[in-house]
């Protein structure tokens, strides 16, 4: 008993002031919605929950174990249409959906893991982009899904269905999930996985000198990676109630996640929730203000960002604070 | 019964034999060195035991058992641990996290894994083992900014936690000073000593092998030219022939 | 009859996605960075020939004395401001730097020119002739064409010229490079400015007979990619014997098996390439 308590010392981190920034959001996200009502401003938070919890999920895999996935939004998709179809054809609670939709994306990606994490770098995200992109146009095509139609979901708004009229219950329902997937990367972060996941990103020879199984522990890092990314496809398709292959599987999202990451700071655990405060906001207000969804400017200014931040911090905001 | 027993090893690169049947025996608490000009096929042997490379031909046996072609994190969990050329340490992680690497993982349950960072009296041994390499103040550094000699030392401190049966040494002594060659020197006959850690060593410098080794190979061209103590391998025509010759 | 139609078909198309697979293999073998942003420089090429039509009534043929140039010059300066700061760093910041370029500049054009499909009418080259009882687009064999005679020129200029021979140099080693005196941050943003030279070629004639829209960059990256994996990384020869394997699959299998799946087919080789034989199937 005395021992477990000695080991797990080392597991939180004894300076409080790295809990702050930490406080400081969860309490803001508290009580957001008792000042801000209107909701565009709740679905920009919202928005941000989102995003997190994919920033989150890929950062496990591209930020720890360093396999950079570039079709992340593959597994989004998964468990929006996993969720989705299971609720439509079969009556399904969204509550167990999403989980399943999870599931599936992180027995997808086991199936992927098996033969691709041979490759390495360019070769690696080369190819889920291919995939990411295979998918895309098969679920197009695939009548038996929707094809390009996609699919609606029932206008029933209860608990079970998972389905709200207002945005006040996916708030603070979303607000949980993001907390928790925070949670699962700091559990990471600070355990021995951690370690050999960041070991192993270093240099795998060498870890794999030391006795550590390396594809083993990149295998339980995809599953977990897009199990989360596979639930936040399925809470968004809850959110917006319908779903097609363009806007489950665009590649355009997958660069999102890897900005919000790269913003924030890969490999560290709130490095993908600053990234997400970040781009969000930014992105959403800037095509309100600068002329609506006909002039790009939003874009034009993150795609700045992002060649700015990748020259001269390619750690990320986050990564900063380390040194 | 040796505790390495390499047999008729050969590996091929195309056409090319890198190593070219190698027999070589370390006894337990041996220290053997491994000698031979660039070239020799030193290094692609060490990667065919440890499972970096799979041996065209031949077999690798640890106490008796057949490790031939096992994965490189097989071999390193049955005994078999290695201090590369160039150093290597892990330079975003601290020295003691560097150090805490090297723990035991063929019996690790994966709950402990995900909730502890190491396992019981774990941590005090990597204390111990900082100890032993005078890097016990850095601990918490980044081992990224160490400067080189620190870091080999703690190359030194990391294999030992592994608690190695054999320990492969390529060049510990390569491109350091004098004073720390001493020092490394030191510690590696004092863990041989002390340990019980059997070493097989890789070393250039003359002086640092004659002190090092109980017995010595000596490779060209893929293959074993002279095997014996360090003074017969002084005065070996064959060796001299090879090294300074033509 | 129809096979051999669909074949032509294919070895033309093959020709064109070869170029564009051309310039991103000279950046990659040269200094091993793999740029996302090739299709933007394609698409951008296309925009400015539909300006210089629009505005200045230059048919493509005309544009091309303008667009070449300029684009080289684009190129040449894309390297010394922006790619030559992250030369020799890690993937990490090398792949988002092309892919922030690539979200640049697609956004400037939406920016400037709008989502709407634009097109070049009544180019000189356009309609089709007839090989006995075959039909090829003129538009589409024209741009072959300059594909397979820009293969020509840079085969010419990389054996035969001082300057091309500097560049494999500085393509295999580049420390080697340097021992020998070659420049090698010339050397770079010389492989850059030819590299997008020779998107703007294609692209000049790609627009004579497709419309374009900001995001017409993706489809044609993709496929030049998989050209790329498939002929080998770093190889002229491999880069059109790639480009002409993928066009062939796409036409072939889109005409005989599902027209609608035709694309994923090229993935897939593309995936099983990557994971069979990555290196390709001629070293350089």
């Amino acid at each position: 008993m005395f021992h477990k308590i000695q080991s797990h010392l080392h597991f939180l981190p004894k300076n409080w002031l790295t809990y702050l920034p930490f406080g400081c959001f969860l309490i803001f996200s508290l009580i957001f919605p008792l000042f801000f009502k209107g909701s565009f401003n709740r679905n920009v938070m919202i928005f941000i929950f989102l995003y997190t919890i994919m920033a989150e999920g890929w950062n496990i895999l591209g930020g720890y174990a360093g396999q950079l996935s570039v079709g992340h939004v593959v597994f989004f998709g998964i468990g929006g249409y996993t969720n989705s179809l299971l609720l439509v054809n079969w009556g399904v609670t969204p509550w167990v959906g999403i989980f399943l939709g999870g599931t599936a994306a992180a027995g997808i990606s086991a199936l992927i893991g098996l033969p691709c994490f041979r490759l390495r770098g360019h070769f690696f995200a080369l190819a889920t982009i291919g995939l990411a992109e295979i998918t895309r146009i098969s679920c197009s095509h695939w009548k038996a899904i929707g094809g390009a139609i996609g699919i609606t979901l029932p206008m029933e708004f209860n608990l079970y269905n998972f389905l709200w009229r207002g945005k006040l219950p996916y708030y603070y329902i979303f607000l949980a999930f993001t907390l928790t997937s925070i949670l699962v990367v700091f559990i990471i972060d600070r355990s021995r996985m951690g370690l050999y996941l960041k070991a192993l990103n270093q240099d795998q020879d060498a870890a794999e000198s030391f006795g550590l199984n390396v594809f083993k522990y990149k295998m339980i890092a995809i599953v977990i990676s897009t199990f989360i990314t596979g639930i936040a496809g399925g809470l968004y398709a809850q959110y917006v109630q319908y779903i097609d292959p363009q806007s489950m599987f665009p590649f355009m999202i997958s660069i999102e996640i890897i900005i919000v990451v790269l913003i924030g700071g890969r490999g560290t655990v709130l490095g993908p929730l600053l990234g997400a405060i970040i781009f969000v906001p930014l992105s959403e207000y800037t095509r309100t203000y600068l002329g609506g969804l006909a002039k790009g400017y939003d874009y034009i200014i993150i795609g700045l960002i992002v060649v700015i931040l990748a020259i001269k911090r390619p750690e990320g905001l986050v990564g900063l604070r380390r040194s | 019964m040796p505790l390495l027993f390499i047999n008729k090893l050969y590996k091929f690169f195309g056409a090319l034999a890198a190593v070219n049947g190698v027999n070589i025996e370390v006894e337990r608490n041996e220290m053997v060195g491994l000698m031979g000009p660039n070239g020799s096929g030193k290094t692609t042997l060490f990667n065919c035991v440890t499972g970096s490379y799979t041996p065209s031909k031949g077999q690798v046996f640890l106490d008796g058992e057949d490790i031939t072609a096992l994965a490189p994190h097989v071999v390193a969990n049955k005994g078999i641990s290695r201090i590369f050329q160039i150093t290597r340490v892990f330079p975003a992680l601290t020295v003691v996290e560097n150090v805490l690497i090297g723990q035991r993982h063929s019996d690790e349950k994966f709950i402990h894994v995900l909730f502890t960072k190491s396992s019981a009296g774990v941590y005090e041994r990597a204390l111990q083992l900082l100890d032993l390499v005078e890097l016990t103040k850095l601990k918490d550094k980044l081992a990224g900014e160490l400067s080189h000699g620190q870091q080999r030392l703690l190359t030194l401190a990391r294999v030992l936690m592994q608690n190695p049966k054999l320990v492969f040494l390529d060049e510990p002594t390569a491109g350091v000073n004098p004073t720390l060659c001493r020092s490394i020197v030191s510690k590696i006959l004092e863990v041989n000593r002390k340990h019980k850690v059997t070493f097989f060593i890789i070393e250039h410098n003359m002086n640092v092998m004659m002190e090092l080794a109980q017995r010595i190979y000596v490779l060209f061209n893929g293959g074993v030219i002279a095997e014996g103590a360090p003074e017969e391998i002084q005065r070996n025509e064959e060796v001299l022939e090879v090294y300074y010759g033509e | 009859m129809v096979e051999f139609q669909v074949i032509i078909n294919g070895l033309i198309e093959g020709c064109i996605f070869a170029v564009i697979a051309l310039s991103l293999t000279l950046i990659w073998g040269v200094m091993q960075i793999v740029n996302f942003s090739q299709g933007e420089y394609l698409m951008l090429s296309m925009y400015l020939t539909y300006v210089l039509w629009n505005f200045f009534g230059f048919d493509p043929l005309i544009s091309l004395l303008v667009t070449v140039p300029v684009f080289f010059a684009f190129g040449y300066f894309t390297y010394k401001v922006l790619i030559s700061r992250i030369i020799g760093a890690s993937f990490f910041p090398q792949i988002l730097t092309t892919f922030g370029l690539m979200i640049f500049l697609r956004y400037v054009a939406f920016n400037i020119f709008g989502p709407n499909f634009r097109r070049i009418l009544n180019p000189i080259v356009e309609g089709r002739i007839s090989v006995s009882g075959i039909y090829l687009d003129t538009a589409k064999l024209c741009t072959a064409i300059v594909a397979i005679i820009g293969f020509v020129a840079l085969t010419w200029f990389m054996t035969k010229t001082k300057t091309g021979k500097a560049l494999q140099t500085t393509a295999q080693d580049r420390e080697v490079a340097l021992s020998f005196g070659i420049d090698v941050e010339k050397m770079y943003a010389l492989a850059w400015g030819i590299s997008i030279a020779l998107v703007a070629m294609a692209g000049t004639f790609i627009s004579t007979f497709r419309y374009m829209d900001p995001s017409l960059g993706d489809a044609f990256l993709l496929l030049a990619f998989a050209s790329v994996i498939l002929g080998g990384t770093g190889s002229i020869a491999g880069a059109l014997l790639g480009g002409v394997i993928i066009g062939l699959v796409e036409n072939l299998f889109g005409f005989f098996v599902f027209p609608a799946y035709k694309i994923v087919m090229v993935y897939i080789i593309f995936i099983l390439t990557l994971l069979l034989k990555p290196e390709g199937l001629i070293k350089e």
